[in-house]
């Protein structure tokens, strides 16, 4: 079954709600991405404004815009993934706790703090009644999610499907994971940090704005490389193609030289070392929910049919773009295949 | 009592997140909920927790909020005497 990608929509550290991040990216700063805000105004009233935190802003204005651009008005399911959810508001509301000693507390920022508070004031504001739901797997997170949707049209429940993936950065959340040696460091350890907001419209027709199609999802999680290698053949096997039919791999690469190694060999160890190859997070940041702007930049490509230079990783020739391999990990743990094809 | 009043205004304001609202702009006797200043149910939870925190009020009677929460006005007769803090 192929879904197909209508529209996206993005805020991110590069111009919000703007597709220049195709044609002309900026690249990220040494050590962090953070996003640029959009103005929200037109998108959320201000008494609604008042309970929302900057993600839960980025998450309506992204799937508002998503949404008008592929004509729909109301999806049949709102599905998204997240790492850590709304962090502000839990920030707030964990602090809160300890000083207030677990008493007096905002329900505002306890409600902003659970991780499916994203997809489920976003079903407010569109006041959809429909599937919703949110995954908070980490680095798996948006990639569950694409699944799920995938796994709903599959299934013949729905014809459209609101899906996004949503994470951000607070400066307590960054100095916690610089402790635990996440960002850029001594020895290129570490990647740029980055924030999440993408949200797109999938839906089952092929309309006249699809960008492309969306034919398959896979996770494989846990396991050791050469597993993960023979599961990525597996994939390729289920969806009736063989390495060579692929125009070019999207790798989750984010300049931490721990683990990008395990992307090239997972990679020469299936397409051999002449594979087209391109790369996202050098733009965007990484985040958990990184691997969206892999599927948004994918997708650009087999619309428009040609890969910018910002986006090129080694020197393989590109062709024509028929068909698209995306590969993401989350510290070399747990891994996603995203297939998508004109 | 204008004091208290005063007071009363600027936390809800805070605790509800009215970005750019002043003291000034909430009338004292207008309705807090519905046509006045438009407070909802989770702004309800919001006021509940503000006394409790900032003057020591529990109220666990649904009707006796209900009065209580009708306006500034009411509200800050019913903290100026119950108040514990």
């Amino acid at each position: 079954m192929t879904a197909y990608i209508c529209s996206t929509a993005q805020i991110s550290s590069q111009e919000p709600l703007s597709a220049k991040w195709f044609t002309a990216p900026r690249e990220c700063a040494e050590r962090c991405c953070f996003s640029v805000d959009a103005q929200y105004g037109g998108f959320i009233s201000p008494m609604a404004a008042r309970r929302m935190g900057k993600l839960l802003k980025r998450a309506a204005a992204t799937s508002l815009t998503a949404l008008r651009e592929a004509s729909v008005e109301i999806p049949d399911a709102i599905i998204f993934g997240t790492g850590l959810g709304c962090m502000e508001n839990s920030e707030k509301f964990l602090s809160a706790m300890k000083e207030q000693g677990e008493e007096c507390l905002s329900p505002t920022y306890f409600i902003n703090s659970t991780h499916n508070t994203i997809a489920s004031q976003i079903a407010g504001l569109l006041k959809c009644h429909s599937y919703n739901n949110t995954y908070a797997h980490l680095g798996v997170s948006f990639e569950s999610a694409l699944l799920d949707s995938l796994m709903q049209f599959e299934a013949g429940r729905i014809s459209t499907a609101l899906a996004g993936g949503y994470d951000e950065l607070t400066p307590g959340v960054f100095d916690l994971y610089e402790k635990a040696g996440f960002w850029h460091g001594v020895g290129k350890q570490g990647a740029a940090a980055g924030e999440t907001a993408v949200a797109m419209v999938l839906s089952s027709e092929k309309t006249d704005s699809a960008k492309c199609g969306l034919e398959d999802v896979a996770l494989c999680c846990g396991r050791p490389l050469p597993e993960v290698a023979l599961a990525l053949e597996k994939f390729l096997d289920r969806n009736g193609l063989h390495p060579s039919d692929t125009d070019l791999v999207i790798t989750g690469r984010n300049g931490d030289v721990r683990y990008d190694e395990s992307y090239t060999a997972l990679v020469d160890s299936v397409f051999g070392n002449s594979k087209p190859q391109a790369c996202y997070k050098h733009v965007f940041g990484e985040s958990f929910t990184a691997g969206a702007y892999g599927v948004m930049l994918g997708a650009e490509v087999l619309k428009h049919g040609r890969l910018l230079s910002p986006y090129r990783f080694g020197t393989a020739e590109t062709g024509t773009f028929e068909r698209i391999l995306l590969i993401n990990s989350y510290r070399s743990r747990d891994w996603s295949f995203i297939l998508l094809a004109k | 009592m204008e004091q208290l009043k005063e007071q009363l205004k600027r936390q809800i304001i805070e605790a509800l997140n009215f970005e750019g609202m002043k003291p000034d702009d909430i009338d004292s006797s207008a309705p807090l909920f519905g046509d006045g200043l438009g407070l909802d149910s989770i702004d309800v939870l919001e006021l509940l927790v503000l006394l409790e925190k900032n003057y020591g009020i529990k109220l666990s009677d649904p009707a006796e909020s209900k009065r209580i929460l009708q306006s500034i006005d009411t509200m800050a007769d019913y903290v100026a005497a119950h108040r514990t803090k």
